[in-house]
């Protein structure tokens, strides 16, 4: 099974914290779309800062927990390359640690196509990831900043929960990355 | 959670007893803090007194891990 359809996510959260995501978020308000959603924590950080939150992920059992923890979002079993909804439905999009996975299986292209398709103009794509931030096609960066530290705490809960290292914990850092759709 | 760290000791036996109230040591939850971070395990806890016993393979295992991968050594 591929290590981000596993249970091993259901009691680690996702990498960025409570700061990462108002950080992103910023002054900006909206819908928002948060794909990869997982159990839902920056879906929960979303909505309790005012914006109208849609959750999207493959694992089933990590939307049910989603669905518990932040009943005024919508959560939806989804593909990030075939999202299930209209041309500019949301102001933002976030991505937490979903640009590896996307490129493995080969998906990262049709993902940012779905992406700019799915935000409005001048829409917002709030992106925390491994590495450097990277110019991404048919987006403009806003700004950024190293978030290393969130890393390095989800590694420890990873192998706090999980008894193992995260696989992916050669990555030495982590880049928050505000993008505008051009 | 993890609830590893029971199994070197058979609390239902009394194998654990609280040294300063000689009361048998029973599974109780805890939440260990570092850097920022919640670590939430199960641990032998003293019901009279609330102390509880961080067995030495948990100490030197993995709550050394998890602080030395917050540290980043």
């Amino acid at each position: 099974m591929s290590l981000y359809a596993s249970d091993a996510w259901l009691c680690a959260g996702g990498v960025e914290d409570v700061f990462c995501i108002l950080w992103l978020l910023g002054e900006a308000r909206g819908s928002v779309l948060d794909i990869g959603c997982s159990t839902g924590e920056a879906a929960a950080v979303f909505a309790r800062a005012g914006c109208e939150v849609t959750g999207i992920d493959l694992v089933d059992a990590a939307l049910q927990i989603a669905k518990k923890r932040c009943p005024p979002a919508q959560f939806v079993q989804a593909d990030a390359a075939a999202l299930p909804f209209a041309d500019g439905a949301f102001s933002i999009a976030h991505m937490g640690c979903m640009r590896y996975p996307l490129q493995e299986t080969g998906k990262w292209d049709a993902a940012r196509e779905e992406l700019l398709r799915v935000l409005a103009p001048k829409g917002l794509l709030l992106l925390g990831d491994l590495g450097a931030a990277e110019a991404m096609e048919g987006f403009a960066l806003l700004r950024e900043r190293d978030a290393t530290d969130a890393l390095r705490a989800f590694g420890a809960r990873w192998l706090w929960n999980n008894d193992a290292p995260f696989p992916l914990c050669g990555a030495k850092r982590y880049t928050l990355a505000v993008y505008q759709k051009i | 959670m993890s609830t590893n760290y029971h199994a070197s000791y058979d609390l239902t036996k009394g194998e654990l007893r609280c040294e300063k109230c000689g009361v048998e040591m029973v599974k109780g939850p805890v939440t260990l803090m570092y850097m920022g971070n919640d670590f939430p395990i199960e641990m032998p806890v003293c019901p009279q007194c609330g102390q509880y016993f961080i067995p030495e393979e948990l100490a030197l295992g993995k709550i050394l891990q998890v602080e030395r991968a917050l540290e980043d050594k």
